[in-house]
């Protein structure tokens, strides 16, 4: 559980990068705290990202983009894929594969998870269009 | 137009990955749109974050 120091430095971050109107903070007094994150990719398409926070920071927060995604060959992305960076689905929601467990540390901050989950979702408009797996343009981890 | 957008950042991203550039990956957060820019250069509408994401992903 994230401790409220911790709860008032991540939301100083997003306040000084990001509009206020694109992320909110719910649930923060229960077990499953999460946050709602609006994504505008370059081409112009909306998506909503919510952060699973009941084990941040300690722990890789689960990202999940709140609708199923499909590949560019109508394969729904809900299974973990090392080519396309993605996890199990839950709930019908496509989960992003971001940190990894040697990477991560629990001073990353929600605002670093957002931008790499900004890049994938830009990368999978790529993939779209090119066919190209999304490991074609993010490398893996070290 | 919007796919050339595509296609150009895409470019950027997999090249800054690769660490062979000379560009950095901005973030817009006005626009919300990634954009590149000279590496080195300060980036008044954005903010570089080429480093944050080179530690790969899982």
């Amino acid at each position: 559980m994230m401790k409220y120091n911790r709860f008032k430095a991540e939301q100083e971050v997003l306040e000084a990068k990001l509009p206020s109107n694109i992320y909110r903070f719910m649930d923060m007094n229960t077990s499953r705290p999460y946050l709602v994150m609006a994504a505008r990719t370059n081409r112009g398409n909306v998506y909503t990202l919510r952060i699973e926070l009941d084990m941040f920071p300690d722990s890789i927060p689960q990202v999940f983009v709140n609708k199923m995604l499909y590949d560019c060959n109508n394969n729904p992305l809900d299974t973990p894929s090392s080519t396309m960076h993605t996890l199990n689905s839950k709930n019908g929601c496509t989960q992003i594969c971001h940190y990894g467990s040697s990477s991560w540390t629990n001073r990353v901050s929600l605002y670093k998870v957002y931008i790499k989950c900004r890049l994938w979702l830009e990368m999978y408009e790529a993939h779209l269009s090119s066919g190209k797996p999304i490991d074609y343009y993010l490398k893996h981890q070290n | 137009m919007n796919e050339e957008k595509t296609n150009k950042i895409a470019k950027v991203v997999k090249d800054t990955q690769s660490g062979n550039t000379i560009t950095d990956l901005v973030f817009n957060p006005e626009t919300g749109e990634f954009e590149e820019a000279p590496m080195g250069i300060t980036h008044g509408a954005g903010e570089v974050v080429t480093d944050m994401t080179k530690d790969g992903f899982a």
